[in-house]
């Protein structure tokens, strides 16, 4: 059943000088879902973001937010949502409390008792100036801010960055609420732990065009597994489609091999190790942080 | 006290900010230059400086300049022509340069950073200190050395150079004890500017009725050192003696403090947002109260002291009708409203640069990501840099209106007649179109270049040059009336101003409007 998008971003490009910071990038969030948007540092997620809330103009490609250019129509589509930038900057001389209501309020409102909750939960001080804030509380003030605002849709740049691990669990327990409640969450990220957390989705992007996306299991699929085995006879394994990086060593009375084996694969790998006779066997799913390394460094898995 | 690292920090301070350092420089020593130029022209011979001498003995003078010793020779008359202008440059040059390497990075959290590697705990104080001092000398020496080449003695040019370094080093003591005094850097810099309207206002008074309130200002240890006239050297201690104590003062401050601590704290804050500030134009308004505020200070008191020196100014010119030919010549009964004409465009020239600064200070918000941050809500583009705009132009009300009051009610006190109050101020809603034209402009440049932002002061000041230089030197007049002081017309008491350029500077300025709402529309937000 195809859900409805709240985002769709198709071969979406962005020049800045010499830099191509977008360079045909595509994006879909479906509604209700937690979207985890990966890439590197300088890979062009701020500037997606920002051509999704028509801060920025894009050169080329399409873009639809909630079905409607966020170019032309970026005040009404700002009231469907909450934004916290990767940077976050504060009126120095006004207070956290201060900042969070002014920021609420431009988000289209604020729910008092959210606001009082998650301030608690945050552990934020909202009378302190935001001058004297660490970077952390000002990330903290604007998240407040974003998830006490009675929006559909919430749009995280880099939005952990600076927290501690106890508040990065309240952010993740606070962004799980508000997805249950039926929001929208783009979360984008350079750390792979804190999407593979709270995602249903991911998109990952490099060099400011999406080389993966799809659910987690479905990007693990595409992984290759690995397998180590101790067998009696060498196996039948050369030449067999689907296996990568073959290492055959005999010793003493066993054959050590291992591998990489394609997911569809796999059957026929086991039914040749097994005629050798298997001593041991270890097959391993692929960590995401293989997948992402082998992303990042332009082997496509 | 702990120094270590001195060495790099004061490297630092020039290596990222030789620009700044080279611009107080060159304008100390530039202007000492214009004013060097301009009077060897005007004033050739002794018979004509005797002339000059003569029309500025007396108490306007006194306080707008100072008393200066030997004012019939050459170095007394480039003295005299220099005093205003270096009795502000050099001490906002000090301030400058030390609130830079102090609160100012100690605030943007550069010191935290400089501070974790091995650098002493009041080594980037005292760098900023020594960069300072080594910049007031320069500058100081510099202007010796340029009316050396004109012509004055040197040893009187020696002390005069030395005089005004000293008066930048004492406000790099202010600076640095007032860094330890309040949080934030632009507090020091009102501490620093207060204490220079300070300085001036009292040596004027001083001077005018030989007070010994003349030796708590700067100024007057300055003028005391009479480079001029019976030239004396223990002033020079006062100053040293009086820099080393503000100076071990502020050191000793900063070793009991903590680091981002002050020992005035802000006012206690409110942690929900009242109704005012939950509006756009509202906030706007209250983050600004302080800049307003402080502007509107100081353009009162300096406003107020032209004003109440109308009478001398005036009789000052019927004695030496040589000073009319930069107002117009054969006056008469005019003379009067020429000089609130001047006092008028004064006037201008402030609120102008208010304007400038306010609507470029938009581009601060932006590089602080603030912009972005605004417009992701629900708010237009449109409707944002309105606001913002309207803002400024409030505070650029308040900043005129108080400002055309205080010189319209001096003005009218000291000539003893009430309805020049009316006259003047009918005259100073003239001065409106040369003020929008700034506000267009700089809004021109945020809405389409906000990378050029410094071109917004660069017109300022081109403009400003144009009109108070521009009659003086002779230049043509088609030149001169293309600055917006100009162009609105010289003549704005009794109602003469120039319909043409008025009604130019009006259109020009809704054309520039248009480009920036229509640019800031377009753009891409943060721009860099
Ligand atoms: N306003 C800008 N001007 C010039 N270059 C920019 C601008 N914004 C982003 N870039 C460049 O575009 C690239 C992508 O940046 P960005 O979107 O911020 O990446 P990310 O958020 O993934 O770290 C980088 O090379 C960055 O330097
Ligand atoms: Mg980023």
């Amino acid at each position: 059943m195809p859900q409805p998008q709240i985002i769709d971003v198709r071969g979406l490009r962005k020049r800045f000088g010499t830099t191509q910071a977008l360079d045909g990038l595509d994006l879909a969030v479906h509604e209700g879902e937690i979207h985890g948007f990966i890439g590197p540092n300088g890979s062009g997620k701020s500037t997606t973001l920002r051509v999704l809330l028509g801060l920025v103009r894009a050169d080329a490609g399409e873009v639809s937010l909630f079905g409607r250019d966020p170019w032309a129509d970026a005040v009404p589509l700002h009231r469907r949502l909450a934004y916290v930038p990767g940077d976050v900057a504060l009126w120095p001389g006004l207070t956290g409390g201060q900042c969070i209501d002014i920021l609420a309020r431009a988000h289209g409102g604020l729910r008092d008792d959210r606001r009082r909750e998650l301030i608690e939960r945050f552990d934020l001080d909202p009378g302190k100036r935001a001058r004297d804030y660490s970077k952390g509380n000002r990330q903290k003030v604007s998240l407040v801010a974003a998830l006490a605002a009675d929006v559909p849709l919430l749009i995280l740049d880099e939005p952990t960055a600076g927290l501690d691990p106890l508040m990065e669990r309240v952010f993740q327990d606070c962004i799980r609420e508000r997805a249950a409640t039926g929001c929208t969450v783009l979360l984008s990220s350079h750390i792979l732990a804190e999407v593979e957390a709270l995602a249903d989705r991911v998109s990952i992007i490099r060099e400011g065009r999406t080389i993966m996306h799809g659910t987690l299991d479905d990007l693990r699929r595409h992984a290759r597994t690995v397998v180590t085995a101790s067998t009696a006879r060498r196996p039948a394994l050369d030449g067999i489609v689907g296996v990568d990086e073959l290492e055959i060593t005999s010793r003493d009375h066993s054959v050590e091999t291992h591998c990489h084996v394609d997911p569809d694969h796999l059957d026929t790998v086991i039914g040749a190790l097994h005629e050798a006779t298997v001593r041991s066997l270890t097959v391993s799913r692929p960590g995401l942080d293989d997948l992402f390394l082998s992303a990042y460094s332009g082997n496509d898995p | 006290m702990n120094l270590h690292g001195l060495r790099t920090l004061v490297f630092i301070q020039w290596r990222t900010g030789w620009k700044g350092i080279a611009s107080w420089i060159v304008g100390a020593v530039g202007m000492m230059l214009l004013t060097a130029i301009a009077i060897k022209r005007l004033y050739p011979d002794a018979a004509a400086l005797a002339g000059y001498a003569a029309t500025q003995d007396n108490p306007t003078s006194y306080m707008l300049n100072g008393k200066i010793a030997g004012l019939g020779t050459l170095g007394g008359v480039m003295a005299n022509e220099f005093s205003f202008l270096g009795a502000f440059l050099f001490p906002l040059m000090g301030v400058a340069l030390v609130t830079r390497g102090t609160r100012r990075d100690e605030e943007l959290g550069r010191l935290e950073l400089l501070l974790s590697s091995p650098v002493g705990r009041q080594a980037p104080q005292v760098a900023a200190v020594l960069t300072a001092v080594t910049v007031a000398l320069v500058s100081g020496l510099g202007c010796s050395a340029v009316m050396a080449a004109y012509g004055v003695p040197v040893e009187g040019a020696l002390a005069f150079g030395i005089g005004f370094a000293g008066v930048g080093i004492v406000f790099a003591a202010i600076a640095a004890a007032a860094a330890q005094i309040v949080e934030r850097s632009r507090a020091v810099w009102m501490v620093g500017m207060g204490s220079a309207v300070a300085a001036y206002v009292l040596r004027g008074v001083g001077d005018v009725y030989d007070l010994w309130v003349r030796w708590l200002s700067p100024l007057g240890w300055a003028d005391s050192l009479r480079p001029f006239g019976a030239l004396r050297w223990w002033p020079v201690a006062v100053t040293v003696a009086v820099s080393a104590a503000v100076l071990a003062g502020a050191l000793l401050l900063n070793a009991r403090r903590d680091l981002g601590d002050a020992l005035i704290r802000g006012r206690p804050a409110s942690p929900t947002a009242s109704r005012s500030l939950l509006d756009p134009l509202g906030r706007a308004l209250i983050l600004r109260r302080g800049v307003i505020i402080s502007w509107t200070l100081v353009t009162v008191v300096l406003m107020g002291i032209y004003g109440a020196f109308t009478d001398q100014i005036i009789k000052a010119i019927e004695k030496n009708p040589n000073l009319e030919g930069f107002l117009g010549s054969g006056l008469g009964t005019q003379l009067l409203e020429r000089v609130m004409d001047l006092f008028l465009m004064i006037l201008a020239f402030i609120v102008a640069g208010f304007v400038v600064q306010g609507v470029l200070a938009l581009r601060g918000d932006e590089e602080q990501g603030l912009v972005e941050y605004e417009l992701a809500g629900a708010m237009s583009r449109h409707r944002w840099l309105a606001v913002r705009l309207l803002a400024v132009v409030i505070g650029a009300v308040v900043v005129g209106a108080t400002g055309a009051a205080a010189v319209a009610i001096t003005t009218a006190m000291s000539t003893g007649t009430a309805s020049d109050v009316g006259k003047m101020m009918a005259g100073s809603v003239w001065l409106i179109p040369a003020i929008v034209i700034f506000l267009a402009l700089a809004a021109a440049i945020i809405g389409v270049l906000p990378r050029y932002a410094m071109a917004g002061w660069a017109f300022f000041a081109v403009a400003i040059l144009l009109a108070y230089l521009g009659p003086g030197f002779n230049w043509p007049t088609a030149l001169v009336n293309v600055s917006p002081f100009r162009a609105i017309g010289e003549r704005l008491v009794g109602g003469h101003a120039s319909i043409p350029g008025v009604t130019a500077l009006l259109g020009l300025s809704a054309v520039l409007l248009v480009i920036a709402f229509a640019g800031f529309r377009r753009r891409d937000v943060p721009r860099t």
